[in-house]
C-alpha cells in the first residue's frame, strides 16, 4: 500500500514537472508576439522570420508548423479552427478558402496597401464574392523534366508541341532501347489534361470544370475526348500499367538515375536533379493541336492570411508581416528558402536556367489551370483523389475513358 | 489433465489456499451475501480510474460524433452545422468506393488474423526453446517492425516496385523471369499489403504469445515427456489447449485492429491500383473529414462501428465456446 | 534448481531409441533452430537494414541504389541531424510523455483488470463487454470532439495534454493484463486475502510480480507505440520548443523535396532509445512468472 502511494506520488510530481515545463516559455518583455501557422518546416522559414524581427524589434513571431503533405496541414488548420486556436496569421489553401469565409477566420485584406503588389491571377484566386482574403505571392506550374543524353539517342532535343509528335518522340525513344521513355506517378496520371482544358476554357466565358461544378456540364461530356488521347499512351505501347503502382518518389529516383527520359515535374525538383547529376531541362508540356495556346496545371500558391479575430497591436504586427513577405526582400527570401516562385507585380524573379521554358510559357503569362478549383469545395479533395482511382483502372485496361468518366459523375452526385 | 494448474513450481501457496477453502464452507449465507456486496464495491473502485478515462477521452467524444452525424457539419464551427437527420445515412450507402473498400477491409481482416495466428504461434514456440542466438532472433522479429509506416511504407515500395529495378524484381532478374507488377495489378497489390502487414505484426504476436507461454506449469510437459508423448502431441495436447486465451486475445486484437486498417494500404498503395485495395477507414478519413464533411465522416464512423460490434461480439461467443469445451 | 529454470526447461526430449543420446540429438536440433530462425529473423529484417544502410549515402547515392552499400560512406546526414535540429529538447519531451504517460496507463490498465478478476458478477461483466467497445470505435471520428475538449481545458499545447489523451491506451493494456491474471491459478490471490492482506497489497506484493510477464509486454508495445505516435503530437502540439522527437523526424522532408537520407537518419537517432529499452525489458518477458509466485 505504502509502495503504491509513494509511487503515484512520484507519478503525480513527474507529470507535475512536465505540465510546468510545458508551461515554461511565456511571452516576454513587452514584445507583441505573433503566431504564425505554415504549411512548411521551421528551418526553411526562419531566415524570412529572422529578417523580419530584425526590421521590427518590437515584434516576436511564434512560429508552428505541422506535416509537410498538404492533406495533413488542411486538417490540421481545420482542427485548430473548431477548437479556436487559430494562429494570428495562417497559410490559407485555396481549397480551404470558402470554409474559412464562411466561418469568420479570414480577414477581409481588399483594401490593404500590400494587395497592390499581389499579380492578378493570384488575386482571382483569393477573391469570394468581390473581397480578397489572402495573400499569394508566388505561383506554380507543372512542366516536363526531361533528360538531354536520353533525348538525343532518338534526335530530340527538346519536347515537341503537340500531344502525337510527343507520343512519336517516346516511341522513337523506346526503338533507341530506352526502356522508360515516359512515366507518370500513380497519384499524378494525367496531369497534363488540365492543361488542354484549360486552354479550352480559357476560349468561354466560364471554365469547363466550373460548369462541372454547377451542373451545366458533366465529366462524361467534357472529359472523355481528353482522357481518350491521354490513353493513347498505353496503346501506343510507350507506357505500361506498371505507373498504377509508382509512388512519386519512384519516378523522380528513375528520372535522378539517367533512366527516365521524360516525367511530369516542376520547379521543386530542380535541386533534386542537380544533385543527382544528370543532364536535364525543363520544357513545355505538350498541346492537343498544332498553334494552340500552351497551358499547363498550375495555379497560385496558398497565400497569407490574418485571423479576422485579432485586433490592435497583433493585427499592426500581422500587417506588417504580409507587408514584409510582399516587400522585394521578402519575395526573394521566400525564393531562395522555400523553392516558391514570386508572381507579383513588385518583383521579378532570377529563374534557374533549366526551368526558363515552363516560367515563360506558363508563370509569366498566367497561362495555368486547376481543374479542382472549379468543383463544389466540399469533397474535391476526393474528388481528384477519386480521378486517379479511374485512370489507374483505364490504365490497367479494366475500364474505357468512358466509363471513368461516368463514374466521377457518380462520385460527384455523392459529394455533392 | 490440463485444468489442475498448480503442483511443484506454483505450489506452496495455492494448497493453503484449498485447505482455507473448505473452512470458508461454513461461513454463514448472510455473512456471504454481505462480502459479495463488499467485493463489488472493492472491484468497482478498482475499475473507476480506467472508466473516468474511457468516458472522458473515448466514450464523450464519440457520443459527440455521433451527434455530428445528424449534422452538416464542415469540421470548422459547430454553432453553423444545421440538423439534416439521415440524410448523411442515406449518402454513404450510394458511395460505391466505400463498397469496395468494405471487401478489402474484410479481406485483409481475415487473411492477416490466420496468416498471423498460425505463424506467430509456433514462431512463439520456438522461440521458447533454447538454442544459439535466441535472444537476438527474439529482438529483431520483435523490432524489425518498430520505424514509423511512413518509412517502412517507402521501403516496401522500393521492394515491391513494379519496375525492373525493384528489389525483388532484381532478383527475379537475375533468375530470368521479367519484371512481377506487384502494386500495379488489384490481385497482387492485395497480396503484398496483407504480406507486409502480416510480416509487420508477427513479431509482436510472437512476443505475446511468448508471455502466455511462460504461464504454461512445467510439470505439465514433464508428465507428458514420462507418459511417453513426442513433441508435436505435446504441441497439440498441452501448448495448443493451454494457449486458446492467449489466441483469443491476439485474435481479438488482429480483428478490431485489421478492421480499422489505414496507415498501412494508404502509405504502401494510396488504395490502388483502382480501388483494390481501398479501406474502410480510408473512405471515412477521403471522402468525409478530409474533404470538410465531417457529418458524413462521422456517419461513416458509426455505421463502421455498428458493423464491428456484431463481428466481434461473434468472436468472443466463439472463443468461449471453445474455451467452455476445453476446460 | 531455482523455479526459473524448471519454468525454462519447457521441452524435454522424447526418450530416446534411435541411438542417438539425448543430449546429442537435443544438441542437433538446437543448431538447426538457430540456423533456420535466425535466417528467417535477418531476411525479415532487411528492410530494417535499407533504413539503415541509407543513413550513411546522399540522396543521389540513395536514388541510384537503395539497396546496396553505401559508394561514399558519410556521417554528415547524422552531422547534420544533431546540428540543425533540437533533437535535445525534443527527447526530453519524447521521454516525459512516454514515461508518465506509459506509467499511468499501465497502473490505470492493471488496477482495473485485478479489479475486474477479484469478482465475477454481472456489473463487473457489464462494465468489461462496455470497455471493450473503444476497440472498434474508429479513432478518426474522434478527432474534432477530443480536440475541442482540449482546447476547453487549456491541454492543447502541452505535453500534459498529450499524455492525458494516451491514457486512452489504458483500456488496451486492461484488455491484455485481464485476459492473463484469468489464466492465473485463482487460489494465489484467495489465500494473500484470507491471509488478512488487503486489496491493495495483493495487487502490488502479489498480483504484480505474478504477471509481470505480461506487464512487460504491455509496457514494451505501449513505450514504442507512444514513442513513435505522430498524429497526436502533429495536431496538438504548436510550439517549436514542446515537438517530440518524431515530429521532428517529419519536419525533416521539406514539403515538396524529400531528403530521405536525413529523414532515414532521423528516423535511426529516433529509435536507439527504444531498441535499448527494448534489449533491456526483453528478458523479463520470459524470465517472469515462477521466480516472482514464490517470492509473493
Amino acid at each position: 500500500m505504502k509502495s503504491l502511494k509513494s509511487l503515484i506520488g512520484a507519478g503525480v510530481a513527474v507529470a507535475m514537472i512536465a505540465s510546468l515545463a510545458a508551461c515554461g516559455s511565456s511571452s516576454a518583455s513587452g514584445k507583441t508576439e505573433l503566431s504564425f501557422f505554415a504549411n512548411n518546416t521551421q528551418d526553411l522559414y526562419q531566415p524570412i522570420i529572422d529578417a523580419f524581427e530584425k526590421k521590427n524589434p518590437d515584434i516576436k513571431i511564434k512560429f508552428s508548423t505541422t506535416n509537410g503533405a498538404q492533406a495533413g496541414y488542411q486538417q490540421t488548420l481545420q482542427t485548430r479552427i473548431s477548437g479556436g486556436q487559430l494562429a494570428d496569421v495562417y497559410v490559407a489553401p485555396p481549397e480551404q478558402l470558402n470554409d474559412l469565409v464562411k466561418n469568420g477566420v479570414a480577414k477581409d485584406l481588399t483594401d490593404e496597401s500590400f494587395m497592390d503588389r499581389i499579380g492578378d491571377t493570384n488575386k482571382a484566386q483569393s477573391t469570394i464574392d468581390g473581397k480578397v482574403y489572402s495573400m499569394s505571392v508566388t505561383a506554380w506550374t507543372n512542366a516536363y523534366a526531361y533528360n538531354k543524353d536520353l533525348l538525343a539517342k532518338a534526335g530530340y532535343d527538346t519536347i515537341p508541341e503537340t500531344w502525337d509528335e510527343f507520343i512519336d518522340m517516346l516511341k522513337a525513344l523506346k526503338d533507341a532501347g530506352v526502356d522508360k521513355p515516359y512515366l507518370e506517378p500513380k497519384a499524378g496520371l494525367g496531369a497534363l489534361v488540365e492543361g488542354w482544358i484549360g486552354y479550352d476554357s480559357s476560349k468561354q466565358s466560364k471554365s469547363i470544370d466550373q460548369q462541372i461544378g454547377d451542373g451545366d456540364s458533366t465529366f462524361a461530356k467534357s472529359y472523355t475526348k481528353y482522357y481518350k488521347e491521354w490513353a493513347k499512351l498505353f496503346g501506343a505501347g510507350v507506357m505500361g500499367s506498371e505507373v498504377t503502382g509508382l509512388a512519386d518518389d519512384q519516378v523522380r529516383s528513375e528520372f535522378a538515375a539517367g533512366r527516365l527520359a521524360v516525367m511530369p515535374s516542376g520547379y521543386w525538383d530542380v535541386n533534386t536533379f542537380k544533385n543527382a547529376g544528370i543532364n536535364f531541362a525543363f520544357g513545355r508540356m505538350p498541346m492537343l493541336h498544332k498553334g494552340d495556346t500552351p497551358f499547363a496545371p498550375g495555379s497560385a500558391d496558398s497565400g497569407y492570411a490574418i485571423n479576422a479575430k485579432i485586433d490592435g497591436k497583433k493585427l499592426e504586427a500581422a500587417e506588417s508581416f504580409l507587408d514584409f513577405l510582399s516587400s522585394e526582400e521578402g519575395l526573394k527570401l521566400i525564393q531562395d528558402n522555400l523553392g516558391l516562385i514570386p508572381a507579383t507585380k513588385n518583383y521579378t524573379p532570377d529563374i534557374d536556367a533549366t526551368f526558363t521554358e515552363p516560367y515563360d510559357l506558363y508563370l509569366k503569362t498566367g497561362n495555368v489551370y486547376l481543374n479542382t478549383l472549379g468543383w463544389p469545395t466540399s469533397g474535391r479533395s476526393a474528388l481528384r483523389a477519386e480521378t486517379f482511382a479511374q485512370l489507374q483502372q483505364v490504365a490497367l485496361g479494366s475500364i474505357t475513358p468512358a466509363q471513368a468518366t461516368a463514374n466521377l459523375d457518380t462520385k460527384l452526385k455523392t459529394l455533392s | 489433465m490440463i485444468s489442475a494448474p498448480a503442483s511443484s513450481a506454483a505450489g506452496a501457496a495455492p494448497a493453503r489456499a484449498i485447505g482455507l477453502d473448505r473452512n470458508l464452507e461454513a461461513i454463514h449465507a448472510k455473512d456471504r451475501k454481505r462480502r459479495n456486496l463488499m467485493e463489488n464495491l472493492t472491484s468497482v473502485r478498482f475499475l473507476l480510474p480506467l472508466l473516468a478515462v474511457y468516458i472522458v477521452i473515448v466514450l464523450i467524444p464519440f457520443l459527440q460524433s455521433i451527434v455530428f452525424s445528424l449534422t452538416d457539419y464542415d469540421g470548422y464551427d459547430f454553432a453553423n452545422a444545421k440538423f439534416v437527420g439521415i440524410a448523411n445515412y442515406q449518402a454513404i450507402f450510394q458511395d460505391q468506393t466505400l463498397l469496395a473498400g468494405l471487401g478489402f477491409t474484410l479481406l485483409y481482416t481475415i487473411a492477416t488474423t490466420v496468416l498471423i495466428t498460425a505463424i506467430a504461434l509456433p514462431l512463439a514456440v520456438t522461440l521458447n526453446r533454447k538454442f544459439f542466438g535466441r535472444n537476438f532472433a527474439r529482438s529483431l522479429f520483435f523490432f524489425f517492425s518498430v520505424p514509423s509506416m511512413a518509412v517502412l511504407g517507402l521501403v516496401w515500395q522500393y521492394i515491391f516496385s513494379p519496375l525492373g529495378t525493384g528489389a525483388v524484381n532484381t532478383v527475379l532478374g537475375k533468375l530470368g523471369i521479367s519484371p512481377v507488377p506487384w502494386l500495379s495489378d488489384p490481385t497482387l497489390a492485395k497480396f503484398c499489403v496483407i504480406f507486409i502487414a502480416v510480416w509487420a505484426q508477427v513479431g509482436w504476436h510472437a512476443t505475446l504469445y511468448l508471455a502466455y507461454l511462460q504461464a504454461i506449469p512445467a510439470d505439465l510437459y514433464e508428465q507428458a515427456s514420462v507418459d511417453g508423448a513426442t513433441r508435436g502431441q505435446q504441441f497439440v495436447h498441452i501448448t495448443l489447449p493451454q494457449m486458446v486465451p492467449a489466441m483469443g486475445v491476439s485474435i481479438f486484437m488482429l480483428l478490431t485492429g485489421g478492421l480499422k486498417v489505414y496507415d498501412l494500404p494508404f502509405t504502401l498503395t494510396t488504395g490502388g491500383p483502382g480501388n483494390a485495395t481501398y479501406t474502410v477507414t480510408q473512405s471515412i478519413i477521403v471522402t468525409g473529414i478530409g474533404s470538410g464533411r465531417y457529418g458524413v465522416g462521422s456517419a461513416l464512423g458509426v455505421m463502421f462501428f455498428l458493423c464491428c460490434v456484431i463481428l466481434v461480439a461473434l468472436q468472443q461467443i466463439v472463443t468461449s465456446l471453445i474455451e467452455k469445451r476445453l476446460s | 534448481m531455482t523455479a526459473q529454470q524448471t519454468m525454462q526447461q519447457t521441452s524435454p526430449a522424447a526418450p530416446a531409441s534411435h541411438g542417438l543420446s539425448m543430449s546429442q540429438r537435443e544438441r542437433i536440433r538446437s543448431a538447426i533452430r538457430s540456423v533456420v530462425v535466425i535466417a528467417i529473423a535477418l531476411i525479415c529484417a532487411v528492410p530494417l537494414y535499407v533504413v539503415v544502410v541509407n543513413t550513411f549515402k546522399n540522396s543521389g547515392d540513395m536514388a541510384a541504389d537503395p539497396f546496396g552499400l553505401p559508394t561514399h560512406f558519410t556521417l554528415e546526414n547524422y552531422a547534420y541531424a544533431l546540428e540543425n535540429l533540437p533533437v535535445v529538447q525534443a527527447t526530453i519531451n519524447t521521454l516525459i510523455v512516454t514515461v508518465v504517460g506509459v506509467f499511468f496507463m499501465v497502473i490505470i490498465g492493471a488496477l482495473a483488470a485485478y479489479g475486474m478478476v477479484q469478482k465475477r458478477s454481472r456489473l463487473t461483466a457489464g462494465i468489461g463487454a462496455f470497455l471493450m467497445l473503444s476497440f472498434v470505435i474508429p479513432g478518426q471520428t474522434l478527432l474534432i470532439p477530443q480536440y475541442k475538449m482540449e482546447a476547453q481545458f487549456g491541454l492543447v499545447d502541452t505535453l500534459l495534454g498529450l499524455i492525458v489523451l494516451y491514457l486512452a491506451g489504458a483500456t488496451f493494456c486492461y484488455f491484455l493484463i485481464v485476459q492473463y491474471m484469468r489464466g492465473l491459478p485463482q487460489e494465489l490471490f484467495e489465500a494473500a486475502r484470507l491471509d488478512g492482506a488487503g486489496p491493495f497489497r495483493i495487487f502490488w506484493q502479489i498480483v504484480l510480480p505474478l504477471i509481470r510477464p505480461i506487464l512487460v509486454t504491455v509496457v514494451v508495445f505501449e513505450t514504442m507505440w507512444t514513442w513513435n505516435d505522430f498524429m497526436t503530437p502533429n495536431i496538438y502540439i504548436s510550439s517549436t520548443e514542446k515537438q517530440t522527437l518524431v515530429l521532428q523526424v517529419f519536419n525533416a522532408m521539406g514539403q515538396f523535396s524529400t531528403n530521405w537520407p536525413l529523414f532515414m537518419t532521423i528516423t535511426t537517432i529516433a529509435l536507439i532509445p527504444v531498441f535499448l529499452f527494448f534489449i533491456f525489458c526483453q528478458k523479463w518477458i520470459v524470465a517472469g512468472l515462477v521466480a516472482g509466485s514464490v517470492k509473493g
